[in-house]
């Protein structure tokens, strides 16, 4: 997938994606969130640092997201969890997000008029 | 595994070379570069090449340096938010027994005490505070609510104790009206509902001023807990 075109299309999805992964798991550090999109994506979904940071600091803010540090390999690790409002607000994200992608999909699919 | 030296090379590398001060950050950025780096060395990548492409996924200096001003942006929002969290426990939570007696406390002070005069100048600099405070609220409140109109739920709105800034306005309205507006018609509010608006103004101001040390003690002190962490 083309980078610039990838980037541009996950602007809106971002933080959903990030729910969604801290749904499935208890909680995640930036790097392995990285990581994770990668490996379920077999690479053709990267996100940058630069936008992946942002963004998590984004929903600790809004209180979707809480944090806890923990000593890995001698070095301070920052893991990422959802709180109580961030499991409600990612069964609303997620769900919107789904939707669209379906009515995207019809549109996508659409067939030329005869 | 890096080296002591490479672990070094990074920390100047956000440091010195990209500016950044702010230690939370660097903490969290440093153990990730440490892993991209220490992935990109086992699939063969040099180390400086390997520094250099995580850096530009991070969008080089500028890039850095905007994460550090979004982040304090972001702490300050944070600490915002905690402040109403705390003055909603005030008005209507767990700690409304502690407002009731403050108004108490303080509406004796001004009857029986004669101190009326003088704790009025004492928050004379806090109404002014609270109140330019109470109004920045509203006004952001309505910003993010029009920012996140398609939002699902509400739960990224602006906090706030709509209880706290009903009473304030309300309350601060009812003497200024009292002040200006109707001794022109030779008209004036009862000597014991202006006391009882006074006393409700500076109750308010205390909970205010509550709520900010509370709020900082808060986030001190989870700093505090992230800087000693437990381990794995």
């Amino acid at each position: 997938m083309n980078t610039s075109s990838n980037s541009s299309l996950l602007k809106g999805s971002l933080s959903v994606m990030i729910l969604r992964l801290l749904e499935d798991r208890e909680k995640m550090y930036g790097y392995e969130i990285t990581q994770k999109v990668k490996d379920l994506t077999a690479g053709e979904m990267t996100i940058t640092e630069g936008a992946l940071y942002p963004a998590l600091h984004k929903l600790e803010a809004d209180g979707l997201l809480t944090t806890e540090t923990q000593i890995v390999d001698g070095r301070t690790r920052k893991y990422y969890s959802l709180t109580k409002t961030g499991h409600t607000e990612a069964a609303g994200r997620i769900a919107e997000l789904a939707a669209f992608l379906e009515n995207l999909n019809l549109v996508l699919k659409l067939k030329p008029s005869m | 595994m890096l080296t002591p030296a490479q672990l070094t090379a990074i920390d100047q590398h956000l440091r010195k070379e990209n500016w950044l001060l702010n230690e939370d950050l660097i903490t969290e950025l440093t153990d990730h570069y440490i892993n991209g780096i220490t992935d990109r060395l086992a699939q063969g990548m040099a180390f400086d090449l390997a520094l250099r492409e995580i850096h530009t996924g991070f969008g080089g200096r500028k890039g850095l340096l905007k994460m550090e001003e979004d982040y304090q942006v972001q702490r300050y929002r944070k600490l915002g938010q905690l402040e109403w969290q705390v003055i909603r426990s005030f008005m209507n939570g767990s700690r409304r027994p502690i407002t009731t007696s403050l108004f108490i406390g303080l509406y004796i002070i001004n009857t029986y005490f004669g101190a009326e005069d003088m704790v009025k100048t004492g928050l004379a600099v806090g109404f002014l505070f609270v109140t330019f405070s109470v109004l920045i609220s509203i006004a952001k409140g309505i910003f993010v609510l029009y920012q996140n109109r398609n939002e699902v739920s509400q739960a990224v709105g602006q906090p706030s104790s709509p209880v706290f800034i009903t009473a304030y306005l309300l309350s601060m309205s009812l003497l200024l009206l009292n002040k200006y507006g109707l001794p022109k018609y030779d008209l004036s509010l009862p000597a014991s509902v202006l006391l009882s608006l006074q006393t409700l103004l500076e109750t308010l101001c205390l909970v205010y001023y509550a709520a900010i040390v509370l709020a900082m003690r808060h986030i001190l002190l989870k700093e505090r807990n992230q800087r000693l962490p437990k381990s794995a």
